[in-house]
This record gives C-alpha cells, structure tokens and sequence, in this order.
C-alpha cells in the first residue's frame, strides 16, 4: 500500500531520512519507533506529500504521493495546526469541504467522546484538548492510510483509552494505520508491527506476534536492544 | 478550487471589515459635515480633513489587502498552519490560483468599492459647494497647459484606477514568487530573506522594463494606460505559473 524506496531528506548536512525501504502493507497497524530526531516525523510528512524527498521516492498503491493519494491518507501532526481563527465545528466543516471520506456524524461522535464543543476556539484550547481534536478530525475520515504522529502526546489516561479504542475500531483488512509514539508500552497494545528507526535509517520492520515467538521478545525488550546504547534515550 | 476561495476569503475578511469599518466612519463624518455645512456653520476643515481620510483608507485599504495576502502565504509555507491547505487533495496550481483569485477579486472590487464611493462624494461635494466646479476647471485647464495629456474625466480616472490596481496585482504576485523562492528553495540558506527581497526589487524593474516597451507614438492616454495594465495582469499570469511550478516541485512545508 505504501512503498518506500531508497527515501531520503537532507536539510543542509543532516540526513533527516536516511535511504528508508520498506513496503507497509493494509490491514495492519505499525508503531513507528525511535528516540527524537530518529526520522519517523519527516518520513511520515513526505508520505502526506507535505515534503518533498531529496532522494528515492515514496509510493501509494504505486503512485507517487501527491494530489490523489492526499484523498486516500490521512495524516495527523504532532503538532497543533488549525487555523486561529477556526472552532471545532469550523475544523470539522473544513474536513468535510476537502475530504470526501470524511463522515460529520462520526466527528460529532468523537467529539463527544472527547469531551469537546463545537463552539470552543481552536486558539483557546489547552494542548490536550488541541491534541484530542487533532484525533478527532483524523479519525472522523474514513481515510485508506490513516498516520497519527504522537497520538498520545500530552493526554490524560481517559482520553488515551478513548484514542486506543478509536485506532482499534479503525483497524481493518482494507486499512493501514501508521502510528509513532515514545510511549512503547501503549503502542505494544495497539500494533500488531514495527518500524524501527534509528538516525534516520531504517533498521528493521518486525511482525510483533512473530517477534514475540521466534525471538522471545516483547517490542519495548527490543527497543531497548536496538536504542539501549543511544545517547539521549 | 471553489471551497479553497472560500477558505483564502474566511482567512482574511477580518482585515477587510476593519478596512470597510473605517471607510464608513470616515464617510459618515464627510457627509454630516457636508449636510450640517450650513446649518451648523463652517464644518470645511472636516470635510477636507474626512476626505484626506477616506483617501488615505482607500490607498492604505487597497495596499493593505495585497500585503496580506503575501503575508498570509508566507504563513501557510512557513508555519504548522500549512498543514491544514498542503494535505487537502488539491494541487499548488489550485491553492495558489485560489490565493492570486481571491487577492486580485478583493483588489478590484475594493478599488471599484472606492472608485464609485468617490465619484458619488465628488458630485455631492459639487452639488453642495458649486465654487469647487470652477476650482476642477482650472485644474484641467493647468494640466492641459502644460501639455499633459492626462484626462481628467470619469473614462481617464477610471483607467487610472485601472492600471494601478492591475499594476499593484502584478507586484502581489512578484512577492508570491520570491517569497515561495524563498522557502521552497533557499530554506535554510544564509541571506534568504535578502535574496528574494533583491529578486523581488528584480522583477519588478523587469515588469517596469517591459511596460516601457509597450509605449506606442502617437497612442493616447487611457489607450497607453490601458495597455500597461494588461501587460501587468499578464506578468501576473506569468509569476503564477512560475510560482505555483515551484510550489509543486520543491516545497515543503
């Protein structure tokens, strides 16, 4: 579904995205692992087709990224990025607007899930409600690709249970969720594969189930194998 | 690219209410002290001062809504809002084409806007005080003395009116290509922001250049004037391609 080949993203001297090759396949969900600056952001952005790739290139279902794959592949940042003057409802019309995929009713739902009004400011809110409606937004679209960059970043333990559920009922045969987070615990519970990467190249796509029986390993056993000896982690 | 219009137009119609806000006080002022003129003595001062005002809105406005039109591009190439136009299905040629539309849609209409505010407070400064008919005549009388041939009618200011905002069209547009230049392909560069201010002082100089050629003998004013401000819608055409190419092919956001 989406094929990575030779990717690379250089900004000056540093090789943010280091020659990553890897096909992720539909009806699976990835946790996109590694410690801060390890690339997962910057692969995930030139997936959206918000970057341009320096070298390689990165396909969907064959096709490089860009005006048509953006209908089929959701993507939601890390950070905040709703318009100031936006609301909640503005950001869910928006959605509507531009993605045909995206369902009003399903949004309404998740943001009753999430506690949020339509009428709040998306300026006024905290970080953890501005995170919750960056989920809700995303997940109300019944996105092929659906890439949530720290999904867990800055949410309470409620709303993290509500965030787990919605990526779980998400799950299906004919959809591939890409999910990056530090927090190795949660993601285990949710993906059933992992990326791996470390300064920015790629070091290993493993099926966790796999991983777990043939190696005898848990994914945060091997995370700590792999990034152990990395400064800073 | 409809719904994208609709988005560039949500995004700036704040500074556009303000603009017409102030344009409607400053009119409001005009016409009580045109109206009250005799009833409430010599009220000459404000009118003049309201009509230095509602100039002053009028060219500010109108400058006003083209910087921030290169202001709100600038923000959806170099902050996190961008994410919210560069992953809708649409291409640069849309997004852009949208930005240049609703830019060039405000700049007419709001120049249209004061150009008919301004023939309507003319002729009732006129109907009010008949001794500015003859002052009018004078000044047409001066200029064509001294052999300009700028015609001060209604068909001569509006070609005026015309080529400036076709002309100031033109320059939104220069500054979309240096400033898409400068953060699809100088990002990061020592000197950025320099480089495509120089590239921006460039072509404009070059749409100057080329204006110039179009100055055919014997031609008259509005004709000469009206050619000069299809030469800059058409440069403005040209930077659109040239910038939304770039936007395509090298811009990350």
């Amino acid at each position: 579904m989406i094929t990575s080949k030779n990717l690379t993203k250089t900004f000056g001297s540093k090789r943010a995205v280091d020659g990553v090759s890897m096909v992720l396949e539909k009806g699976h969900i990835y946790a996109m692992l590694g410690p801060n600056g390890s690339g997962k952001t910057t692969w995930m952005k030139m997936a959206a087709g918000l970057m341009k790739p320096t070298g390689g290139e990165i396909l969907f279902n064959g096709e490089p990224v860009g005006v048509e794959s953006r209908k089929h592949v959701a993507y939601m940042s890390t950070e905040p990025y709703f318009y100031t003057w936006m609301t909640v409802a503005d950001a869910g019309k928006y959605y509507a607007d531009f993605f045909e995929d995206f369902s009003m009713e399903k949004y309404e739902e998740l943001l009753r899930r999430m506690e949020l009004e339509g009428s709040m400011k998306t300026r006024s809110l905290s970080s953890g409600m501005a995170a919750k409606l960056k989920i809700a937004v995303t997940m109300a679209r019944d996105a092929q690709v659906c890439m949530l960059d720290e999904p867990f970043n800055g949410i309470d333990l409620l709303a993290r249970d509500e965030i787990r559920a919605c990526i779980l009922q998400e799950a299906s045969p004919e959809k591939l969720l890409i999910l990056s987070s530090h927090l190795v615990e949660e993601m285990e519970a949710i993906a059933d594969r992992a990326i791996f990467i470390r300064e920015g190249k790629l070091v290993e796509v493993r099926d966790l189930e796999e991983m777990r029986d043939l190696d005898g390993v848990s994914m945060a056993d091997r995370y700590r194998a792999i990034y152990g000896h990395v400064e800073g982690v | 690219m409809g719904k994208l219009l609709k988005y560039e137009l949500r995004k700036t119609w704040m500074a556009k209410l303000i603009i017409l806000g102030l344009a409607a006080v400053a009119e409001l002022v005009f016409l009580g002290a045109l109206f009250l003129r005799n009833s409430s003595g010599n009220t000459d001062e404000t009118i003049g001062i309201s009509i230095f005002l509602l100039a002053f809105i009028a060219i500010g406005g109108i400058m006003m809504i083209g910087i921030q039109s290169v202001l709100t591009l600038h923000r959806d190439m170099n902050t996190k809002q961008g994410y919210m136009l560069y992953m809708t299905p649409r291409n640069s040629y849309q997004i852009l084409g949208a930005k240049l539309m609703e830019n060039g849609l405000s700049i007419f209409l709001g120049g249209a806007f004061f150009f008919l505010l301004a023939m309507l407070d003319v002729t009732l400064l006129f109907s009010r005080l008949g001794q500015l008919e003859l002052l009018w005549q004078t000044v047409r009388q001066f200029l064509t003395a001294f052999g300009r041939e700028i015609p001060l009618n209604t068909a001569g200011v509006l070609c005026l009116v015309v080529n400036l905002l076709a002309s100031w069209l033109a320059a939104v547009s220069i500054a979309y290509l240096a400033d898409i230049i400068s953060a699809a392909l100088l990002n990061g560069r020592k000197f950025n922001g320099f480089v495509a201010f120089l590239l921006f002082i460039a072509l404009s100089a070059l749409l100057g250049w080329i204006q110039g050629l179009f100055r055919f003998r014997g031609m008259d004013f509005n004709g000469v004037v009206l050619i000069q401000s299809a030469v800059a819608l058409a440069y403005a055409g040209i930077m659109y391609f040239v910038s939304a190419y770039i936007m395509d092919h090298y811009l990350s956001v």
